[in-house]
């Protein structure tokens, strides 16, 4: 029904650690949910479930070595995801990556919503998977380095004829913190959400498992899913 | 300390902030604002963007590169309210913050106090 690409200019911000776990909350909710791993030379989203390798992988599909249906992983009922592969990564020129839209216009038609986590920086990959979206929600963390990432995927988008569905100022909580306010008006776009730092990400990195399911209570847990209930009522008209 | 061409701007800003108890330095140009700097060692530098002589870019980045003044906060105060703009003066300027004219002098004056509080960090 929508593509959402999760992009930030700067690298290490939270894209994946969100996309995974926004994932997994719309899905329990009872939407249909498809997540891509489009950071193609540094994929974590597959880390992210406690999947090592997994195979085919997305590369597979954009090399034209496997179909759709192979690349697709089932997680649960309602969420799948093509992840990538995290061994073959200088690869990047024998990929076609105009095929990244093929391949998430076919997943649109039997879900609510696909999640497109996008590599760090602006280059070819990055533009691939805004590309293949409607929307682009930008991640960001509280300080300038990231607000100037920011200001550069709004850049791309707009080059790209992309919506900005919003921000998500991810790893909040420091003394030194940019106030969401001031983010709104230098960005020009509505803050969606906070998700605050929390040890208990980098936990459930480790577990394997993201943290809304290994630590349903803990603060990010509950400001993830806060954030979903916000791109609920920005993207999805009420449940089949 | 404000630095802008347009004395309607410096005005309004020296009302604004003067009103919540902040002293307010006025400067015209490059120049004059590099002068006082050194004598008035002001909390806070807002800086227009185009100037007659050295431009706001120009200046933020003297401020930010002088071992004397680099801890000064230094926020953009202009008209030019593209992106572009706004990634050169928060990365190449280095710059700390960014202010779109015209301002609502109730938020402008939340923001100059937040500045003066916390400025941001660079990450
Ligand atoms: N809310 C949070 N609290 C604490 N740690 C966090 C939080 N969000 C993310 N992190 C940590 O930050 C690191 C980077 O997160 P993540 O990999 O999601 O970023 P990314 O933007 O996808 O990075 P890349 O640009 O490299 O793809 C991870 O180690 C993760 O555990
Ligand atoms: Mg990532």
């Amino acid at each position: 029904m929508v593509r959402v690409c999760i992009a930030s200019g700067k690298g290490g911000v939270g894209k994946s650690v969100i996309c995974a776990n926004l994932g997994v909350v719309l899905s329990e909710r009872g939407y249909r949910v498809s997540l891509v791993d489009a950071d193609i030379e540094g994929p974590t989203l597959g880390l992210l479930f406690g999947y090592e390798h997994t195979q085919p992988t997305l590369h597979d599909y954009l090399s034209g070595n496997a179909s759709a249906g192979d690349v697709v992983k089932s997680l649960s009922p309602t969420l799948s995801a093509v992840f990538g592969s995290v061994q073959l990564n200088a690869l990047l020129k024998e990929l076609e990556l105009e095929r990244l839209s093929e391949l998430t216009s076919m997943l649109e038609q039997s879900s609510d919503l696909v999640l497109v986590d996008s590599p760090p920086g602006l280059e070819e990959d990055t533009k691939a998977a805004v590309r293949a979206s409607e929307e682009v929600l930008v991640v960001l963390n509280p300080d300038i380095p990231s607000v100037a990432g920011a200001l550069k995927v709004r850049i791309l988008a707009r080059r790209e004829g992309r919506h900005i569905l919003g921000v998500v100022a991810n790893r909040t909580g420091g003394e030194y913190d940019i106030p969401p306010e001031e983010l709104e008006a230098i960005l020009e776009e509505e803050v969606l959400g906070t998700v605050r730092d929390d040890p208990l990400v980098r936990s459930s990195l480790v577990e394997g498992i993201p943290v809304v399911s290994a630590h349903p209570e803990s603060p990010a847990a509950v400001d993830i899913r806060r954030l979903a209930d916000r791109l609920v009522e920005k993207l999805i008209p009420p449940r089949r | 300390m404000v630095v802008d061409d347009e004395e309607d701007i410096l005005n309004l800003i020296e009302r604004i902030l003067s009103r919540r108890g902040h002293r307010v330095i006025t400067a015209r140009d490059g120049r004059e604002a590099l002068r006082k700097l050194k004598e008035e060692r002001p909390d806070l530098v807002l800086l227009d963007i185009m100037m007659p002589g050295l431009s706001g870019y120009q200046l933020c980045k003297i401020i930010k590169q002088s071992r004397e003044t680099s801890s000064t906060t230094v926020a953009m105060l202009t008209v030019k309210s593209d992106d572009e703009d706004k990634v050169r003066a928060l990365e190449d300027s280095g710059a700390d913050w960014y202010f779109t004219k015209p301002i609502d002098a109730k938020r402008f004056a939340r923001s100059v106090e937040w500045l003066l509080r916390n400025p941001p960090r660079r990450g």
